[in-house]
């Protein structure tokens, strides 16, 4: 899979802990040979991650307003430092950030919602839709003709 | 081994009690608890709060069955290897959650055969009793939606350069 195209991306996969994490490593096949770069909020992935570089954000969401504030600027940081070409999130609230700043900052951005919402799109899923260059849901009773787009899935 | 999870964000005491009482009746099966950061202190189990990826792991391996709550990386994992699993979602009008996903979530997988979802103490309890078995016969390789959705991941990734 690996051939010269492909090695000239650099791509930011950011998720939060758990389901939105197992999501994001799943389709992480998918930018194979190219150069990954991850942000997550949990402890301890590196070693499941490595070569590819993981930078660690405290976990926030919409409870926690605050929090938020301290994340969105760690995220910024790390778009401004790693100037990817493409980022993609399976969620939730980093990955809000990681799109937002990366649109502005000229990335092609790519939402995926996690699986988990089978019912309606995340809050953060609708909230980051004019940014993303590519807006998706894992159902297909979701979709829409102007997104979010179906295709495909982790199952 | 059974090994109850309920995710790292909000505390779950309704599932947590339930299967802590179960176990009082049933001294001779481990039950190992890691709650989050639910207030009940399990007396019938083994409990830890918050636990690192790779023990949870550890955990997850060892276990004979897994009781969560409707987290979808708990539930990934245990289609990835076909342990049995049962869920029970978390309900908004309870204090569990910011909102219902996770009645959505738990739905989708009522049909899987290595998973059983409950709704209330009761059926969580008879669940315990009788619970799902393992699926044996591996899913060799990636699901197809998954192979699709990689594929159109890369196409759009390497589609017009913007160099």
């Amino acid at each position: 899979m690996q051939d010269i195209t492909s090695k000239q991306k650099k791509v930011l996969l950011v998720a939060s802990q758990g389901g939105h994490w197992v999501q994001l490593r799943k389709i992480a096949v998918a930018f194979n040979g190219m150069d990954i770069h991850y942000v997550s909020t949990v402890q301890g992935v590196d070693s499941e991650v490595a070569p590819a570089p993981l930078t660690v954000v405290k976990d926030a969401n919409l409870t926690d307003k605050l929090g938020l504030i301290p994340m969105a600027l760690k995220i910024l940081w790390i778009v401004l430092r790693f100037r990817p070409d493409v980022i993609v999130s399976t969620g939730a609230a980093p990955g809000f950030f990681a799109i937002v700043f990366g649109k502005l900052l000229g990335a092609k951005t790519i939402w995926i919602d996690s699986i988990a919402n089978a019912d309606n799109l995340s809050t953060s899923g609708e909230k980051v839709r004019r940014f993303s260059d590519l807006w998706l849901t894992q159902w297909p009773h979701l979709a829409e003709v102007d997104g979010p787009h179906y295709k495909g899935g982790v199952l | 081994m059974i090994f109850v999870t309920v995710g790292t964000q909000l505390p779950f005491d309704r599932l947590i009690s339930t299967v802590d009482d179960w176990a009082g009746s049933h001294v001779n099966i481990d039950v190992v608890i890691q709650s989050g950061g639910s207030n009940f202190e399990p007396v019938h189990s083994t409990s830890t709060g918050f636990v690192g990826p790779s023990e949870w792991g550890e955990m997850f391996s060892n276990a004979d069955l897994i009781v969560s709550h409707a987290g979808m990386g708990t539930i990934l994992k245990c289609l990835d290897v076909g342990k049995p699993l049962i869920i029970m979602p978390r309900i908004t009008a309870l204090g569990e959650h910011r909102n219902d996903h996770q009645l959505a979530t738990a739905q989708q997988f009522m049909d899987f055969e290595n998973i059983t979802v409950v709704q209330s103490e009761d059926e969580l309890k008879s669940a315990l009793n009788n619970p799902p078995l393992a699926k044996h016969e591996s899913s060799a390789g990636m699901p197809e939606n998954l192979i699709r959705l990689t594929t159109e991941l890369r196409q759009f990734v390497l589609e017009d350069n913007m160099e």
